[in-house]
């Protein structure tokens, strides 16, 4: 049984109280609490998908079992490992597109904004100090110019193709530029020319600055298109 | 819910406790403060609940401290609606002759738009209590708004 609509109005109407006085001046004045970074940084890596961390600890443990060798074949294996390390950053980063849930995210308590960015910066975090545990346990810092170039190489195509991509297509597209950046180190291990000797160590360099450069717009352009929704 | 929402929802509930602006005022704002003081509570949802409970409490120390107190007039913003304000000025003589809890029920009901759920929690009732003390305090207000017309 409902209550007729002109009753509930009435008892809507019966029940006002006079205004209040100092509404306004209480609730600008409220100090209510608010999350602190580090805190909201904590609760969104407790929201970070099992799988990555899965896969993070796999290709650490492949890349732990060959720097008992450490040779310059070896580096190529581990190259060509790093661009999944870094699909697994994109895919978290670009979850909420996947599932179609990134308009609604927009509007919500922690914007898409920054769960995004706190979510790059924890996985983000992670993998950098996987990468500095490795090579320094191998003892060879000097090869982190090797790992980073694919590592960032697949993160500016994974953040680019789910730019464009939306649904599970931007999934796809996220693990073919890993392929493809992973079967680009091979092709260049069998090339014929010794990429890794100490000639080619600036060029290295300079492929790095440039795909940090690129990678660094394209986050940028990728924090841009999650920005809150704005009424008005 | 906003907070602006939430004030005016908790307002209305300790004004038709205390019976008095100013301390339906204070007992709102006492409220909100002691609410953000459990800073750990308000991460977790159910707000609404929370804050009638404590308001709730709040009410009954001040009545037991300051027991009488008129019943002051509300502002009547609906001269242009003639029959809605008839209507519900006998509402509000009918309320008077509801004891607290039929009232308390009628205005989180159907006043303040507070889900059953809720009102389980703060009342320490099943839903289906609720549904049952809802519609007998309905029933009740119904009858005396028929005597009034008579």
């Amino acid at each position: 049984m409902t209550m007729k609509r002109a009753m509930k109005q009435a008892l809507r109407q019966a029940f006002t109280p006079p205004e209040p006085e100092n509404k306004r001046t209480f609730l600008r004045t409220l100090p209510s609490p608010r999350l602190s970074t580090a805190a909201f940084v904590r609760q969104q890596a407790g929201a970070v998908r099992g799988w990555v961390w899965l896969v993070s600890l796999a290709i650490l443990a492949a890349a732990l079992r060959l720097l008992r060798t450490a040779d310059r074949a070896d580096l190529w294996s581990l190259a060509a490992m790093m661009p999944f390390l870094a699909v697994t950053a994109v895919a978290e980063c670009a979850r909420s597109r996947t599932y179609g849930m990134d308009e609604l995210e927009k509007a919500t308590r922690f914007s898409l904004k920054s769960v995004v960015l706190a979510r790059m910066a924890v996985v983000g975090l992670a993998h950098l100090m996987l990468l500095a545990f490795l090579l320094l346990l191998g003892g060879r810092v000097g090869w982190a110019v090797y790992l980073l170039v694919p590592y960032l190489l697949s993160t500016l195509l994974g953040l680019a193709a789910t730019r464009r991509l939306r649904g599970r297509e931007a999934l796809y597209g996220c693990f073919g530029a890993a392929a493809l950046v992973s079967s680009g180190a091979a092709l260049l291990q069998f090339s014929g020319t010794a990429w890794l000797e100490q000639a080619f160590y600036g060029r290295w360099l300079a492929v790095l600055a440039a795909a940090l450069a690129a990678t660094a717009w394209e986050s940028k352009q990728f924090i841009r298109q999650t920005e809150e929704l704005t009424w008005n | 819910v906003d907070l602006e929402e939430q004030y005016d929802k908790l307002y209305r509930y300790c004004y038709w406790k205390l019976r008095s602006r100013e301390a339906a005022e204070d007992a709102t704002q006492e409220t909100f403060l002691r609410f953000y003081a459990n800073t750990g509570y308000a991460e977790r949802g159910k707000a609404m609940a929370y804050l009638y409970t404590i308001a709730r409490n709040l009410c009954m120390d001040e009545f037991r401290r300051c027991p009488t107190v008129p019943l002051e007039t509300a502002g009547e913003p609906w001269e242009d609606r003639e029959a809605e304000t008839l209507l519900s000025l006998s509402v509000r003589a009918a309320l008077d002759g509801l004891d607290e809890e039929e009232r308390e029920l009628l205005l989180l009901r159907y006043a303040n738009d507070t889900p059953v759920a809720t009102l389980a929690e703060l009342l320490g009732l099943s839903r289906f209590a609720v549904y049952r003390r809802t519609a007998q305090a309905r029933q009740h207000l119904e009858q005396l708004l028929k005597e009034g017309e008579e």
